[in-house]
């Protein structure tokens, strides 16, 4: 992706538009993984910022040959999302039916709902970081696998891969829940 | 193979999903996956547009700032390399003493303060202003100085294009840098002189666009990209200074300028109807 990398290569040097340019090229996804593994839209929002925040600081240290930049910003929003859940295990420990119960008194129906999403989110964390790369930016984003394969540097046929063991690993894990 | 052959079965499922096209019903094994592709679509949300544009405003505002420390730090560097700092304010008064009797001796203080870069006498000029901004410690005076200096820059680049000399990189990105410096002086300056200083600011600002446009063409090409910065700097610096005004300056309630119109029509909107 020539285009990203002068866009880098910009970037690196604190310049506004290029970091501007990479961030809307890549906020959509990063907001939306963090989304599936917290389930707020606040702390979404918080965390993804703090992403965008360290990838400001980082950049310069980032090795275009290296890993693909979307994935370097997956690996940062992972770090984060785990810190942010080590904390909250240290400061106190909120069971599931907690924090349905936090989500408001609605209708029976509302509540079922949110407890299947809750258990969906639970088991989307259990995938490996890679599937869940390729689960949010195949159904969150809509993106082909193609174009899936570009950002995360793999082939097509190790996105479909992916995407096929992500769904059936979740699908086992939902079970066991039962 | 079977597995490969459900691999495939299921991408092109999802692929037909995507592009909106209805699925006739098929396997079992297959229908649980896409149902649960279809589930985390339901719960996998957007940012907000407002989200969006706020944190990149943040974003912008910290790589402006982050950009204008590494400038900072470079020229830090370079008087490190000239002094030591630490030892800079006890040596300061010494230094200033010294080199003033340099300077009384015969035209070489005026000689130097008219000076342009590519001139002998140059560096004495510069290093006379560093060590000005270092004695003086009144914030009010040292800003007045900085603007001074952002000045001079201007009228340096004037004064080569003048002589038909080459306007290099490094003194459009110091132009562009002492101005930045300047404006973010006059920001936290104490509030009595600030609007009297943006100001200034303005009218400098001005002066300088006009005097980067005329030299544009004829600076070199690798030179460009510095020039441009330096004319953007310019331009945010204008208008910073001329928002500041503004914002320091009570609203007149529509209607009522005819009653306090007490000043001659020149006078009023000052500093805000520029451009």
């Amino acid at each position: 992706m020539p285009d990203e990398e002068r866009l880098i290569r910009r970037a690196r040097e604190c310049d506004p538009q290029a970091l501007a340019m990479l961030y809307r090229r890549h906020v959509g996804a990063i907001y939306r993984y963090i989304h599936l593994r917290v389930g707020r839209e606040d702390l979404a929002e918080d965390l993804t910022a703090d992403v965008f925040l360290k990838m400001l600081e980082g950049i310069e240290s980032f090795n275009y040959r290296g890993v693909p930049f979307a994935a370097w910003l997956f690996r940062i929003a992972h770090d984060r999302v785990v810190d942010y859940f080590r904390h909250q295990a240290r400061k106190e420990t909120v069971s599931l039916s907690e924090r349905l119960s936090a989500l408001g008194e609605g209708p029976l129906a509302m509540t079922e709902a949110a407890l299947a999403g809750e258990r969906l989110r639970q088991a989307f964390g259990r995938l490996t970081e890679e599937q869940q790369q390729v689960i949010v930016l195949k159904f969150g984003e809509g993106l082909t696998n193609a174009e899936v394969g570009r950002l995360l540097g793999k082939s097509e046929g190790a996105v479909k891969s992916l995407q096929h063991r992500a769904l059936t690993s979740l699908r086992r894990f939902l079970e066991k829940e039962r | 193979m079977v597995k490969k052959g459900l691999e495939s079965l299921l991408d092109e499922s999802l692929e037909r999903l995507r592009k909106g096209e209805k699925l006739e019903p098929s396997a079992e094994e297959l229908e649980s996956l896409l149902e649960l592709a279809s589930r985390i679509q339901d719960i996998s949300t957007p940012p907000t547009e407002a989200f969006v544009g706020d944190l990149e405003k943040r974003l912008v505002e910290r790589a402006r700032a982050l950009q204008r420390a590494r400038r900072r730090s470079f020229w830090e560097r370079y008087l490190n390399s000239i002094f030591s700092l630490g030892r800079v304010r006890r040596w300061a008064a010494v230094l200033a003493v010294i080199l003033a009797l340099v300077l009384a001796s015969a035209g070489t203080a005026i000689a130097a303060q008219s000076s342009i870069p590519g001139d002998p006498l140059y560096p004495v000029k510069k290093g006379t202003e560093r060590l000005r901004l270092l004695v003086v410690r009144d914030p009010s005076r040292k800003t007045h100085l900085r603007l001074e200096f952002t000045r001079r820059r201007t009228e340096e680049i004037e004064a080569l294009d003048d002589r038909g000399e080459e306007v290099e990189e490094s003194i459009l990105v110091e132009l562009a840098t002492e101005t930045e410096e300047t404006l973010e002086e006059i920001e936290v300056a104490p509030e009595g002189n600030r609007e009297t200083l943006f100001e200034k600011l303005v009218h400098l600002t001005e002066r300088q666009q006009e005097v980067l446009q005329r030299v544009y063409d004829r600076v070199p090409e690798q030179a460009k990209p510095a020039l441009e910065t330096a004319l953007e700097v310019s331009s945010r610096s204008h208008e910073r200074a001329r928002e500041a005004i503004q914002r320091g300056r009570p609203e007149v309630p529509p209607g009522q300028e005819k009653k306090e119109g007490t000043s001659p029509p020149e006078d009023r909107g000052k500093g805000r109807d520029r451009h």
